[in-house]
């Protein structure tokens, strides 16, 4: 038990090391602008669909949930708040990282760990090239542009997914639950959502670059790097958000329902 | 040895000591690399020339002694401070080490483009130039996964040459090569030696490559140094592990 925390540690240590690391990259030589375009390109164009059907999907099924209790007691108005304060605050932005996670943080280990084991790594060092400031940087950067328009679109599309279910199966009347929904929708909710995909968004870069670059032993130890970034960057996001949450719901709160 | 006196080493290395995975692979190597030769690296499987040749170019950090090229002690160095030095020293990996995602042209540009070369005529005339040195002229186009293993070899020694460098380094450069192969890319490495006048260190347990391109030979066993001089001291060595080595490559050729 020792060993696994000092080797969690010991990980937690590299992954900041990195990111100071990124950080100065960034200060100092700047962004490759060619590299951080095609990142944008397969993080935050390549991610759209899976993002959009995730953010719709649960925005319906979150709708159906809640209609069905809100109304045993009542209080089927009470729908379109919970379900736009759920989908800004927590499932937006947890979701469209986790989906992020799956496809890009894999991608990402796969790539990088694949160029580590076949020196490839080592051949951009040799040509005094760093790996941080070549493969690291332009994918924060990129993480950090694309996030925030996933998680509103992951937003968007759960509220209209779950109007569209709300009005037209359960039969609420379309300006009352838009105007429930607009009433008690904050700016901070939006903000909080777009602050966390955000954080999140850099975590699945730094896990999984951090992965691909210490990867070892061939085609098995990027299957497991790739395995490891997914679940690392997958448990990440869950538990910071928790945090998160206790921190953003005291600095921006969101509004009291008010029926 | 076969350096001149008055031109200093292009590499000195002074009891350099390495592990991996707790095994001591480097244990006290000296040796001295001169300016503008050719030194080969010998030594069976696991004697610790490839682990060497990657403390050269500051790839790895020495454990205890010294690495210096072109007389400045490259341990101390962080990543920045040793690209300088990197630029003027050329690779060619023993897998090629040719990145996926580019294109034989681009890959083979990309030391010229990280150096600051923005032209693209430029850069083109000097892809075309080394292209055509290693005899893979108007293959820009491909991907490196379409290539063989000997392309693959030329196209990387290709992107080795084309920032002009002082000084090339060879890590097993005929190593997974048939034996027709394995000559062409000795005698190019031969042409551009004798064209270039470049420092060269080549790591190889072939002892025709050896022969055909070395002014030194150091001999590596159990990571040290058991032999250094000039190739036909080799063959009157008494020791044991050389005879041993010796006997066994005459055998394969038999």
């Amino acid at each position: 038990m020792p060993h696994a925390i000092r080797r969690a540690i010991c990980h937690l240590g590299q992954l900041g090391l990195l990111a100071v690391e990124a950080v100065v990259s960034f200060l100092t030589a700047g962004v490759r602008p060619r590299q951080a375009c095609a990142q944008i390109v397969a993080i935050g164009i390549g991610s759209q669909l899976v993002v959009i059907v995730t953010g719709a999907f649960t925005g319906a099924v979150f709708a159906a949930q809640a209609y069905y209790k809100f109304n045993e007691l009542g209080l089927g108005s009470a729908t379109g708040p919970v379900v736009s304060i759920a989908m800004c605050r927590e499932l937006g932005p947890v979701l469209a990282a986790l989906m992020v996670a799956g496809r890009m943080g894999a991608a990402m280990a796969a790539e990088i760990g694949t160029m580590r084991v076949t020196r490839q790594i080592d051949a951009l060092r040799a040509f005094g090239v760093d790996p941080v400031d070549y493969l690291v940087v332009p994918r924060l950067l990129a993480i950090l542009v694309s996030m925030p328009v996933l998680v509103a679109e992951a937003i968007w599309f759960g509220m209209i997914a779950a109007e569209l279910l709300t009005v037209e199966v359960f039969g609420v009347p379309a300006p009352w639950f838009e105007g429930q929904l607009l009433a008690h929708t904050r700016t901070s909710d939006v903000v909080t959502g777009l602050l966390k995909g955000t954080v999140f968004g850099l975590l699945i870069v730094l896990i999984s670059c951090h992965r691909g670059l210490h990867a070892t032993d061939g085609a098995v130890g990027v299957g497991r790097a790739t395995t490891r970034a997914v679940v690392d960057s997958s448990l990440a996001i869950l538990i910071v958000n928790f945090f998160l949450s206790l921190l953003l719901n005291r600095w921006l709160p969101t509004s009291s329902i008010d029926l | 040895m076969s350096g001149d006196p008055d031109i200093p080493p292009f590499f000195e290395v002074r009891d350099l000591r390495q592990t991996l995975d707790g095994q001591e692979v480097l244990r006290g190597v000296s040796l001295d690399v001169p300016t503008g030769k050719t030194t080969v690296i010998l030594g069976g499987s696991g004697a610790g020339k490839s682990v060497l040749l990657r403390h050269l170019n500051g790839l790895m950090k020495p454990l205890a002694g010294t690495v210096k090229a072109l007389g400045t002690d490259l341990g101390p160095l962080s990543e920045k401070a040793l690209r300088p030095i990197r630029r003027r020293i050329g690779v060619l990996f023993q897998d090629g080490a040719l990145f996926d995602s580019m294109d034989v042209g681009a890959n083979v540009a990309f030391p010229l483009r990280e150096q600051g070369e923005r032209d693209p005529a430029v850069i083109a005339a000097r892809v075309d130039e080394v292209l055509s040195l290693v005899g893979l002229r108007h293959q820009e186009r491909k991907m490196p996964d379409a290539l063989s293993g000997g392309m693959r070899k030329r196209v990387s020694l290709a992107r080795a040459l084309a920032a002009r460098p002082d000084c090339l380094l060879y890590d097993e450069p005929t190593a997974g090569l048939d034996p027709i192969l394995s000559e062409n890319i000795t005698r190019l490495i031969a042409r551009l030696q004798s064209g270039f006048h470049l420092t060269s260190v080549m790591v190889t347990h072939h002892l025709g490559s050896m022969r055909f391109v070395a002014d030194q030979v150091v001999f590596l066993k159990d990571g040290v140094v058991r032999y250094a001089g000039d190739p036909g001291g080799l063959d009157r060595s008494d020791d044991p592990d050389i005879r041993e080595f010796l006997s066994a490559d005459a055998m394969g050729r038999e």
